[in-house]
């Protein structure tokens, strides 16, 4: 409670966030102070999707810059007919399908560490001390094996998981992103965690 | 059925993910980083790199599908062969029309040859009359005031033929 209330006081007497649109705008006129308002929005999101699909810090970081400079190039093409968030999201996941298809048997993984919140989250909590045959099953294992699962998903699948179980995208959203019907997220998504589920079954039971 | 009830144990094991975060301090320098790179006019060389030659953007099909590549090479290897096998074909088709034009223009030129030129040219002599109607290089025209017909030729009983001296270059 302490702790929250300079930033509520701060929240309250910050500006108005500017309209994305109104930045867009800015930005397509040369202004980069504009879009590097626009990065701040949204680089924890570009950069968490393309890590969980690479589990990789490393390229991760390389996608997500290429990712926002390939973005600024073609702000001259973007109509506004989704939004700018839509918009940058499908730049970086077809820049990450494509860079995982050329660098495919090349994979190895380059995890981030765990937040503190981890060993407090229930759901983990739950899983690994009640559920878990292996108890002894650390969190840091736990983390290698379901990224070493994801990876030997196609990166269709592996991409609505991600975007859909992990970032907490609607399936409408997920659809506009991977530029397919609704029913084809479901499905991949409906197929993708039988293969986890598979994979995973001895930190599942 | 809910999807929810079927995969509750794999979501909260999903759940994992929202916790691997990037080095502390990591996203204070990354849009200043995006920036800098903008201003130094890296993503005009990305589109530089775009508008590589058809030839290197063919070559990276290869890296992205390496069955392709196989396919690829297959297709080549196949284009060659049956280049080899259809080289070592004897000259039916395509060369035959030149034998005879050179035979035509030398048969009342070479007298003593004709005699020599005659295996060879039999068996093209007997097609001519088919050829003749299609291919107008076959015609006698312009080149010899006496038309000769077309069966005396080359070995025929009744061919005319013309004596001419010919020495080879250097042997005058």
């Amino acid at each position: 409670m302490i702790m929250a209330e300079p930033i509520e006081r701060r929240e309250s007497t910050a500006p108005a966030p500017e309209e994305e649109s109104a930045l867009v705008a800015r930005a397509r006129g040369g202004e980069l102070l504009a879009y590097d308002e626009l990065i701040k929005r949204y680089q924890e999101r570009i950069y968490a999707t393309i890590y969980h699909m690479t589990s990789n810090h490393e390229d991760a970081n390389d996608l997500a810059q290429e990712s926002f400079l390939k973005a600024y190039q073609a702000l001259k093409s973007f109509k506004g007919g989704s939004s700018f968030y839509t918009w940058l999201y499908r730049i970086a996941v077809n820049k990450t399908i494509n860079f995982l298809k050329q660098r495919k048997n090349r994979q190895h993984l380059s995890l981030n560490d765990l937040d503190f919140n981890t060993e407090h989250d229930p759901d983990l909590v739950a899983l690994i001390s009640d559920k878990t045959p292996r108890r002894d099953a650390g969190l840091t294992e736990l983390q290698q094996k379901l990224n070493e699962a994801l990876l030997k998903l196609s990166e269709p699948h592996r991409l609505v998981v991600v975007l859909h179980d992990v970032q907490g995208l609607s399936h409408e959203e997920i659809a506009k992103v991977a530029d397919c019907n609704i029913g084809t997220v479901r499905s991949r998504l409906f197929y993708a965690r039988q293969q986890l589920q598979a994979m995973l079954t001895d930190y599942l039971k | 059925m809910d999807e929810n009830e079927n995969f509750g144990s794999l979501r909260k094991l999903l759940a994992l993910k929202r916790h691997e975060v990037p080095p502390p301090g990591y996203f204070h320098n990354f849009s200043g980083q995006v920036i800098s790179r903008i201003e130094l006019g890296e993503y005009k060389a990305n589109e530089t790199a775009q508008e590589m030659p058809w030839f290197l953007r063919f070559i990276q099909i290869f890296d992205a599908k390496p069955a392709f590549a196989g396919v690829f090479a297959s297709a080549l290897c196949l284009l060659l062969i049956f280049g080899i096998v259809n080289a070592e074909r004897p000259e039916m088709t395509a060369s035959q029309p030149l034998l005879m034009q050179t035979a035509e223009n030398t048969a009342p030129v070479a007298a003593d040859s004709s005699t020599a030129l005659a295996p060879a040219s039999a068996p093209a002599s007997q097609s001519m009359v088919a050829m003749n109607s299609t291919n107008p290089i076959l015609n006698f025209q312009g080149t010899s005031q006496q038309a000769v017909p077309v069966n005396e030729l080359l070995g025929q009983p009744g061919a005319s033929v013309q004596d001419v001296n010919f020495t080879p270059p250097g042997q005058q």
